[in-house]
């Protein structure tokens, strides 16, 4: 099968959204037929697209300066590994959990109210500062990983030649970091403008939450018109997380010695201190409190929980069957590029512009792509294709292919053909060769592809809202989101404890594997 | 009053942790002398070096650059910035997202176009490679451009560390009489840490032999000193292939297992003797308690490797004559006074 075939596969979402996009779609707002460049003239849209657009800057800018802090604390100084390990915790934390809990507690009446005395923590700044919280460990991530390969030698080499510290980090160690700095930049962006439960709950007003509402009431037309807004809107961010990956990791290597962490000033301790604090406490106290105080106040109040065990069990079976049918998915793509032993390329910008699509998005593009095919059918296989969670589960695979695909290829590429051959001279059957060489090369990776898109799933949202629905799934996720709306917070507290129970153990099951790769 | 050195150290004391890198060191550099400094893995030799620059403090001491203290009783007075001390990477430590001439130009204070062009000709990289990055250079061009960087502000002193360590053997002959030949035209006082002797004593003006940890300065001399007179076994073995031979010393007659050695020093009563190779001959003999072990080509000349009594010990043969055999069996004998150790 040749990789542009398996490029328009992947890419099935997003042609069902170009071509109800070619059959020119009612304004909302308007009531007339508009084409693409028209919706940019367009005020209501283009407000949204605006709000959304600065939304994701904002984020951005609040996740490298966070994300970029906090990398330095954990390379450069000496304030205790623990901490940096607390700040990772947000990872584990679905954004509209963290949004809900944020705006309860702060609010008048939440346990923190009384002391902050908000009286509603709602719109566009707090959803930056909790998209910010969120997407920061993520650039600590990817920042701290260019901080490990940085060179001390070449850092001493500009003080040797008469360098300050200061103009040593400008001139040498910045320029390093830039390209983790863009990639992170990019990637919180992203975030940002794919997210639609925190901004939900939050009620501000952008394209993916606006392009849920048109979804879920059917206005198809209007949903299309606001998906080729947020395509619009996320694919200058593809390219340049494109154009950034092309430029590979930041120059260095991982066997370079890194500088000597450095012991802070007191008054640099303090403000790394309140930064530490205001990252772990909304990123991972404030929810966790707030859900636990949530459980107990209907115990308190002897109030019927419903059982969490059937969301749980559902949760298990969506996230399993999603994540084999996400690695069945993503395993040509990669097994193609490994044999290939290079990156890019059509069929990996690809695999890489789907999952970067909001979800959102991705959901009505499978729900239009499948229409189209099924209005060639008889009547009513559309809604029992829906029913059945095939569509789902397509919507996970598809949203959480680039995660998948990474180890995955990551696996394929350890079999080495050399090993492979000199099986082969040994006399080894082929059958042999797959389970003595092969198989045992592949495992590792394939383990944490697996992990990984548990993990994703779990604690996915809008696709599960848009496409779950008809199949009677209802997930962890599902019921927060559901009982929260509801007001039913002691269920949402019991449910959001155990999907962050869940997220952790996943978390830490996809470390366990990556170190034992 | 100012001191005419270029680096004068005196009782420096460092150690990690509970293990002592130096008790006690001290050492200096004239203006314009080519200093290396030899020793075994592990004594100090690099950390020595950045020392000097400021990268890390030594716990005690006074390290004194152009006359200048840098260092004193624990503390760096003067930042590393502000040494004036040029220092060559064993890994080069060229900037990546610089270009050569940027690289080059980054110490600098003021822009002289003239000055980094003059030092690439210099270390003879041309035109055509200078707006090229350090990736885009094999290995020995790497190293030209470090050395042309460190150079280009007039440092007061030059330290390298282990020039050569990245150089294939058969380029480290021409990058060494590059190095003296452009440390000299540049007038630099240069304090070199290599672990390759040959090196250290084809360029240098005088070598400093570091001992084990903790033991600090064992010889400090010109490199026919160190080579002809080591003060220890180690120096001896650090400056080219011996024997080290037990002996009792009388008269400068040193009495060994494979007989009398004639000894240039002046030590009497228990010594090892240092028999380098040349210094000895060996001469068939059916009877003899010498046997040949093994014989090496080496270009102008062979070494044998014999088994004696007081184990092995080499010896050239530089003889037009084909070698002998393996096997053969032989004696010693001593063509010049060897170098007497005496064993405390």
């Amino acid at each position: 099968m040749s990789g542009a075939t398996i490029a328009l596969l992947v890419l099935f979402p997003v042609v069902g959204l170009l071509l109800a996009l070619i059959d020119r779609p009612v304004d909302p707002f308007t009531g007339q037929q508009v084409g693409l460049l028209a919706l940019l003239s367009d005020s209501g849209v283009a407000v949204l697209l605006v709000r959304s657009v600065a939304l994701s800057l904002c984020v951005a800018v609040g996740s490298v300066g966070l994300g970029g802090w906090l990398a330095w604390v954990e390379h450069r100084t000496r304030v205790p590994n623990w901490w940096s390990l607390l700040t990772l915790l947000p990872l584990a934390m679905p954004s509209y959990l963290v949004a809900a809990t944020l705006r309860t507690s702060l609010s008048r009446g939440g346990w923190l109210g009384d002391i902050v005395g908000i009286p509603h923590l709602t719109g566009f700044l707090v959803a930056v500062l909790v998209l910010s919280v969120i997407t920061a460990p993520l650039s600590q991530l990817i920042i701290g990983a260019a901080l490990a390969r940085s060179s001390a030698s070449e850092e001493e080499a500009a003080r040797t030649l008469g360098s300050s510290p200061m103009k040593v980090f400008r001139d040498i160690t910045l320029p390093r970091l830039r390209p983790a700095i863009g990639f992170s930049g990019v990637i919180a962006l992203l975030y940002a403008i794919s997210d639609f439960g925190a901004v939900a709950v939050l009620d501000v007003p952008v394209l993916t939450w606006r392009l849920y509402l048109a979804v879920e009431s059917s206005d198809i037309a209007k949903a299309a018109v606001l998906g080729a807004a947020t395509l619009l809107a996320t694919l200058p961010l593809l390219v340049a997380a494109r154009t950034i990956r092309g430029q590979g990791v930041s120059p260095g290597s991982a066997n370079v010695r890194s500088p000597a962490p450095e012991q802070l000033s007191t008054g640099a301790l303090w403000v790394t201190r309140g930064v530490l604090a205001v990252v772990i406490g909304i990123g991972a106290v404030i929810p966790l409190v707030t859900l636990s105080l949530w459980v107990a106040d209907g115990i308190r109040r002897d109030l019927t929980f419903a059982s969490p065990w059937a969301a749980l069990g559902d949760t298990l079976i969506a996230a399993m069957l999603g994540a084999i049918l996400t690695v069945i998915l993503a395993w040509l793509p990669a097994a193609v590029q490994a044999r290939r032993r290079r990156a890019g390329g059509l069929l990996e910008d690809s695999v890489y512009l789907t999952s970067a699509l909001p979800g959102v998005l991705l959901a009505l593009g499978l729900m239009l792509s499948t229409l189209r095919i099924t209005a060639l059918l008889p009547q009513g296989t559309y809604g029992l294709v829906l029913g059945s969670g095939l569509l789902l589960m397509l919507g996970y695979a598809t949203r959480f292919l680039a995660e998948v695909y990474a180890p995955l290829k990551d696996g394929l590429s350890a079999i080495d053909e050399r090993q492979v051959d000199s099986a082969k001279v040994l006399g080894a059957s082929p059958l042999r060769r797959l389970t003595t060489v092969i198989i045992p090369a592949v495992t590792p990776g394939m383990a944490v592809a697996l992990v990984i898109g548990f993990n994703a799933i779990v604690k996915e949202l809008p696709v599960t809202l848009l496409l779950g629905g008809a199949t009677g799934l209802k997930t962890l996720s599902f019921r927060v989101w559901d009982r929260y709306a509801e007001s039913l917070w002691h269920d949402a507290g019991l449910s959001g404890l155990i999907l962050v129970l869940l997220a952790l153990v996943s978390a830490w099951a996809t470390q366990h594997w990556r170190t034992h790769e | 009053m100012s001191d005419p050195q270029p680096l004068t150290l005196s009782g420096i004391r460092h150690a990690y942790g509970e293990n002592p890198v130096w008790s006690d060191l001290s050492l200096s550099v004239s203006a314009g002398e080519f200093v290396a400094l030899i020793g075994e893995s592990g004594c100090g030799k690099t950390t020595l070096l950045r020392a000097i620059a400021g990268l890390i403090c030594p716990q005690a001491g006074h390290i004194r650059i152009d006359g200048v203290s840098v260092f004193k009783n624990g503390q760096n007075i003067v930042p590393c910035e502000a040494r004036g001390v040029g220092l060559v990477f064993q890994e080069y430590a060229l900037f990546p997202h610089m270009s050569v001439r940027e690289n080059v130009a980054y110490g600098l204070r003021a822009p002289s176009q003239s000055r980094v062009d003059g030092l690439l000709t210099l270390v003879g990289i041309g035109p055509e490679l200078a707006e090229r990055r350090p990736s885009q250079l094999s290995g020995g061009q790497q190293q030209r451009v470090a050395l042309a960087r460190a150079l280009a502000p007039r440092p007061a002193l030059l330290l390298l560390d282990e020039p050569f360590s990245n150089v294939d053997a058969g380029r480290r002959h021409a990058l060494g009489r590059l190095l003296r030949r452009i440390t000299t035209e540049e007038g630099a006082s240069v304090l070199m840490v290599t672990h390759d002797h040959e090196a250290a004593m084809a360029l240098s003006d005088r070598m400093v032999v570091l001992g084990p940890r903790g033991r600090g300065v064992v010889q400090d001399a010109p490199p026919v000193d160190v080579y002809r007179r080591p003060a220890t076994e180690s120096a001896a073995e650090m400056t080219g292939r011996c024997s080290l031979v037990p002996a009792e010393v009388s008269g400068q007659l040193g009495q060994t297992a494979v007989g009398a050695v004639p000894v240039s020093s002046d030590a009497e009563g228990k010594s090892i003797l240092v028999l380098r190779p040349e210094g000895l001959s060996f001469v068939s003999k059916s009877d003899g308690a010498v046997t040949v072990s093994s014989v090496q080509f080496a270009g102008a000349h062979h070494v044998l490797s014999c088994d004696t009594s007081a184990g092995h010990v080499d010896v050239i043969w530089s003889s037009e004559d084909a070698p002998p055999d393996v096997g053969t069996q032989g004696s010693l004998q001593a063509t010049s006074p060897a170098w007497a150790i005496p064993i405390p």
